[in-house]
């Protein structure tokens, strides 16, 4: 069975049942709406986003469903991601929105740990320029904040 | 990267598995990253070398600080409303709102800058302190240190100073001091070999909540040590600092809520503290209503067997007073 998936910008995705159910979203959505070949609207994400989150969720069609992780150790957690998951990532943060939005706790998790993998080891200057963020402290907040965490800092 | 929310971001701070130096380096990228990680930066810092020691002390400092020098005497005020606020509902974590009220009364002048004003101070942030990591801590860590850490961290509620062989008592009464009439939970001067009865005192003289008490190997320490800890009562601190309102009409509750070492301390590390005996252990038992562990291992100069110890003393004790003490006592001695 498949089911029809429309992106923000009107693109319509079929998608096997089973497939895009890895998204909790469309699983509960189907679920309430029952047998119905009505196509699902995703109005927060872009067809080239959805494309690549597809993409994984064909993937990983056959995992099974992730059990709660609280309990893992915490150091082994960020570097446990498998390699084609890694270049997957090498995409944006967009995609990461679109899994928290379709509730896809595998995508989001790897998404979480490639960008935490990322800034390891990073100078904050380093990370803004690997993010795209802008630095919104003043000089004087930022030479306050530096001499305030100089001890967790000079190596 | 903006667009992220919130949840989010912290959950890739989450997978930054308590990297201190990744944390760091979050805390200054810009002001929405620098507060999601502060609490996380100086809840427990790690500090595993001296010079990380030496620079939070200096960090910490209430009067280093350029530009805050003004705030310390509006502080000790402060200080006291928090601590007040924060015994009347007994132990809860002390009230960010009280915090930031106080802190922008403090300085309604200063323009600009946002971060001072309505940030608290990340000395407040500060829960733990163990310097057990910190290589050569026996001939490095000394009385100026901890004098500092005192000062600044004043909320502490774990402070571990395993092996800082160098201390003295005065070390361990500006702790007490300081630190036990706040928050003070644990506190570890395991192989902290020089002091002796009078630091012991002064714990039991201010220490208000202590829970945990590691002594291993203090072995000046003797029975008067141990009868303290057994002894001591506080009267408690928010009649004198609320005023009599509130608690006259709750005489019952208040017998409830003495404070001291002896009703508080649950777990008791007095291994190899060779000086003490027979006479100290029973004292300590029968006034240390909620102990539930108690290590004697190399106590050579405590002779009862921890049988005879179980099956009489305590048990005896046990039936004289109301049945919920812990009966469980977990005595490790050899």
């Amino acid at each position: 069975m498949t089911v029809i998936l429309v992106s923000s910008d009107n693109q319509d995705f079929k998608v096997d049942k089973e497939v895009a159910e890895r998204s909790i979203l469309i699983k509960n959505m189907l679920e309430d709406v029952g047998e119905s070949d009505s196509p699902i609207p995703l109005p927060n994400v872009t067809a080239a986003v959805l494309t690549k989150v597809i993409e994984y969720c064909e993937h990983h069609r056959n995992d099974p469903v992730q059990v709660p992780e609280e309990t893992d150790d915490p150091r082994k957690r960020s570097n446990d991601i498998e390699e084609w998951d890694m270049k997957f990532m090498q995409v944006d943060h967009e995609i990461i929105l679109a899994a928290n939005y379709l509730d896809i706790k595998p995508l989001l998790d790897v998404g979480c740990k490639t960008v935490a993998n990322i800034i390891k080891g990073k100078t904050p200057e380093e990370i803004r320029k690997a993010f795209n963020i802008v630095n919104d402290f003043t000089p004087e907040e930022e030479a306050q904040i530096k001499k305030e965490n100089e001890w967790a800092e000079d190596r | 990267m903006d667009a992220l929310p919130t949840e989010i971001l912290l959950a890739i701070i989450d997978r930054l598995d308590l990297d201190q130096d990744s944390i760091a380096a979050c805390n200054r990228i810009d002001k929405r990253w620098h507060s999601l990680t502060r609490q996380l930066l100086y809840r427990q810092p790690r500090l595993d070398r001296l010079s990380a020691l030496e620079a939070f002390v200096k960090a910490m400092s209430p009067d280093t600080l350029p530009g805050l020098s003004d705030e310390v005497k509006p502080f000790i005020v402060t200080d006291q409303a928090v601590q007040s606020h924060n015994q009347e509902q007994h132990g809860t974590p002390i009230s960010d709102d009280a915090l930031r009220i106080s802190h922008s009364t403090e300085q309604p002048s200063s323009s600009g800058s946002s971060l001072k004003t309505t940030r608290i101070h990340p000395r407040r942030l500060v829960e733990t302190i163990d310097l057990s990591m910190l290589p050569h801590r026996w001939e490095t860590v000394h009385f100026g240190h901890i004098y500092g850490l005192t000062q600044g961290c004043s909320y502490l509620s774990s402070l571990n100073l395993s092996d800082c062989s160098l201390l003295r008592d005065n070390a361990v009464q500006s702790v007490a001091e300081i630190l036990g009439p706040r928050n003070l939970r644990s506190l570890v001067l395991s192989g902290c070999t020089k002091i002796t009865d009078a630091a012991v005192s002064s714990i039991c003289a201010h220490a208000v909540g202590l829970e945990n008490l590691e002594l291993s190997g203090c072995d000046r320490l003797s029975d008067t040590s141990i009868l303290e800890l057994g002894s001591a009562v506080l009267p408690p601190r928010q009649v004198q600092l609320l005023g009599s309102t509130e608690s006259e009409g709750s005489t019952g509750a208040e017998t409830m809520q003495l404070q001291g070492t002896s009703q508080t301390i649950r777990s008791l590390d007095l291994s190899h503290c060779t000086r003490i005996t027979d006479t100290g252990i029973r004292g300590l038992r029968q006034g240390a209503m909620r102990l539930t562990s108690l290590n004697l291992e190399g106590c050579y100069g405590v002779l009862g067997s921890v049988n005879d110890l179980e099956a009489n003393e305590w048990e005896d004790l046990e039936d004289e007073d109301e049945g919920d003490i812990d009966s469980d006592l977990d005595v490790v001695s050899y």
